[in-house]
């Protein structure tokens, strides 16, 4: 299963940090999680840290897919951090690169 | 002579076997699809759906034989009935006639003509072409995903629109007893109020539920192992196993008709 | 048993009406590989694919699913392996009723909590893997052939599997778009660690892909290794099939007169 922590470093920025296993089972609570926290912040960043996840199928790319078009419909701006080599080839396999090119920052690996 | 004795008890035998064999799925095939409805996926939806296409999609060729067969009770019934100079009974002799046996056997006839078969070719069509195969593959109980969603939504919809066509059926003996050949209003209704009682009611919807169990039973279960048996799967078996469900049901429903009513009666 | 098999066929005959048409099949099917199981039509390729699906019972001799017994399996083993699986079937075997998008939808709804959106999202992905996704509201008749087989591989692909069967990929398709389902295996190969098993008779997209050739005739095991060594036999049915021969000698010269002349005489 999957823990979701949320803390906010700036009042401008939330943090989602997720922690265990990301994938069919468990993606429904990270989706109802993170669109309930992308609705709050509106316009606002939000960050997903994926560092502590390990996404194993495509329903995660899926989900990010979907948060991505909730931040962005309301003018906000996504970051996900710490995505490891495999989510990374499943969104090169889906064809995605493109829509989340300026959205995954690779600093924190 | 001898070699031919051989091969004739030998047909038999193999024929028995096979026919034996069969009833015993036959049986399992029910029980498969009595758990189904402990199995995921939901069946909410799919009844509906099913519903709509059992049940809604019939009503107007139900509706049709009923007015018809209806009308002709009331002409029937008035000639006959003028004979002994009580034309006062067709509400009696239309409704109690339809309510306990044309309503359900028509609309079971009916809806195992128009909906039955239909749900023998597209469930025979799903093995032709390896669907429930896929089914299976997918780890989707192919019971709980195809049969028993139809099963339910069969055993709801056909006493609902037996209801339906009794209302026409009767109507349609109104028009022609009072609108045509004279009979009193008072007296036609007089005589459905005072003939029908509860237990003809009954026995009409039990009946229906019983036509519904054996018009789905049989059209799936023949769908479901069309090509089974001849080991191949083409069209031709779809459409033979749609022929037999039709027909086989048709029988059934007559043979149980005159079962029921003789231990209700 | 290699560590690195997770199926092991160890001597499996299979029987169809009688006849039998697998001898002491034994193969290692190795993890996280592409294995490719290739003979001409009718050589038993397709009921192995079947054995290994779990549809049909293994009769003597084994499969091993990480050194478990697959025959030996009760209904809730088989539910649990199955869902390890994708299967893709000769004619796609795709749901008529439904868009193939809902085609795609059907695992996840009834195997995951998945929101519709969700769904939606991955069903259009997969489309996208077979290059599919402007065509995901179309119904599977509005389809070719080779189209409806892609979208099949979408359906085999949605709950990303640990093992992928494939029966017949590129039968039907052009070349590009054979090609490019090579491409697309040898994908998820690389990206997901997938374990692919292709049972085909084209020879040129086989060693593109394989890791592992198997090359059965009339149901026995006629050669087994890498590409290399496959190339490289000497038997002289494997070369017969490598060079495109055709049969010069009538193998059963017998039965095709006996056939032609009345046996009763």
């Amino acid at each position: 299963m999957i823990k979701a922590q949320i803390t906010c470093p700036s009042p401008e920025h939330a943090v989602l940090e997720l922690d265990g296993l990301f994938d069919r089972n468990s993606a429904h609570k990270v989706r109802r999680d993170s669109l309930k926290l992308a609705q709050k912040q509106g316009s606002r960043e939000l960050e997903i840290d994926l560092t502590h996840a390990r996404c194993i199928d495509t329903s995660c790319v899926a989900v990010l897919l979907e948060i991505l078009n909730t931040v962005r419909k309301q003018g906000g701006r996504l970051k996900l951090t710490g995505i490891d080599e495999n989510t990374a080839r499943m969104i090169s396999l889906s064809q995605l690169d493109e829509i989340f090119e300026d959205v995954i920052v690779a600093e924190k690996k | 002579m001898g070699e031919w004795m051989v091969k004739l008890i030998g047909a038999l035998g193999a024929y028995g076997i096979r026919e034996i064999l069969s009833v015993g799925r036959l049986g399992i095939f029910f029980l498969y699809t009595l758990r189904g409805i402990f199995i995921s996926p939901g069946k909410f939806w799919p009844v509906v759906k099913h519903i709509e296409f059992i049940g809604t999609k019939s009503f107007f060729v139900i509706g049709f034989t009923a007015a018809f067969s209806g009308m002709v009770l009331g002409l029937q019934g008035y000639y006959t009935l003028s004979k002994f100079a009580s034309e006062g009974l067709l509400g009696s002799a239309v409704a109690l006639t339809l309510i306990r046996e044309l309503g359900p056997v028509l609309t079971a006839l009916m809806v195992s003509g128009r909906a039955g078969s239909a749900i023998t070719a597209e469930i025979g069509i799903m093995r032709i072409e390896e669907q429930i195969d896929a089914l299976d593959c997918m780890a989707i109980d192919p019971y709980a995903y195809l049969i028993t969603p139809r099963f339910i939504a069969c055993i709801i919809a056909l006493p609902m629109l037996t209801a339906f066509c009794d209302v026409v059926g009767i109507f349609g003996g109104y028009a022609i007893g009072v609108d045509l050949l004279g009979v009193s209003a008072g007296a036609f209704w007089d005589g459905v109020y005072s003939s029908v009682v509860w237990k003809d009611v009954y026995m009409g919807i039990i009946k229906s539920l019983v036509f519904a169990v054996l018009i789905i039973w049989i059209c799936t279960y023949k769908g479901y192992y069309s090509g089974v048996d001849e080991g191949s799967f083409g069209p031709e078996q779809v459409s033979r196993a749609t022929t037999d469900a039709v027909v086989i049901s048709s029988i059934s429903i007559l043979v149980s008709d005159y079962v029921i009513t003789s231990i209700m009666l | 048993m290699p560590p690195d098999d997770l199926i092991d066929v160890r001597g499996l005959k299979s029987f169809y009406r009688g006849r039998q048409v697998l001898f002491d099949v034994t193969f290692g099917i190795p993890r996280h590989r592409v294995t490719v199981i290739m003979g001409a039509s009718g050589c038993g390729k397709t009921t192995l694919l079947r054995h290994l699906i779990g549809l049909k019972r293994t009769g003597p001799g084994q499969i091993l699913v990480d050194g478990e017994d697959l025959g030996a399996f009760s209904e809730g083993l088989l539910k649990t392996y199955r869902r390890r699986i994708g299967v893709l079937f000769q004619g796609g075997a795709l749901f008529n009723s439904m868009s193939l998008r809902e085609n795609i939808a059907v695992p996840l709804k009834v195997h995951t909590k998945l929101a519709d959106e969700t769904i939606r999202i991955m069903a259009v992905m997969k489309l996208n893997m077979v290059g599919l996704s402007d065509f995901s509201e179309f119904m599977p008749s509005q389809l070719s052939g080779g189209m409806r087989k892609r979208a099949g591989l979408a359906r085999a692909l949605a709950m990303d599997p640990e093992i992928l069967f494939v029966d017949e990929p590129s039968s039907g398709l052009d070349p590009i778009t054979a090609a490019g389902l090579d491409r697309l295996l040898l994908d998820l190969r690389e990206t997901l660690g997938m374990t692919v098993v292709v049972v085909t008779h084209e020879l040129e997209s086989a060693f593109k892909i394989a890791d592992r050739i198997v090359m059965i005739d009339k149901g026995k095991v006629i050669v087994l290794g890498d590409p290399d060594a496959v190339r490289g036999c000497t038997d002289e049915r494997v070369q017969q099939f490598l060079n495109r021969e055709a049969d010069t000698h009538q193998i059963n010269i017998d039965s095709y007169y006996e056939s032609l002349l009345d046996k009763e005489l």
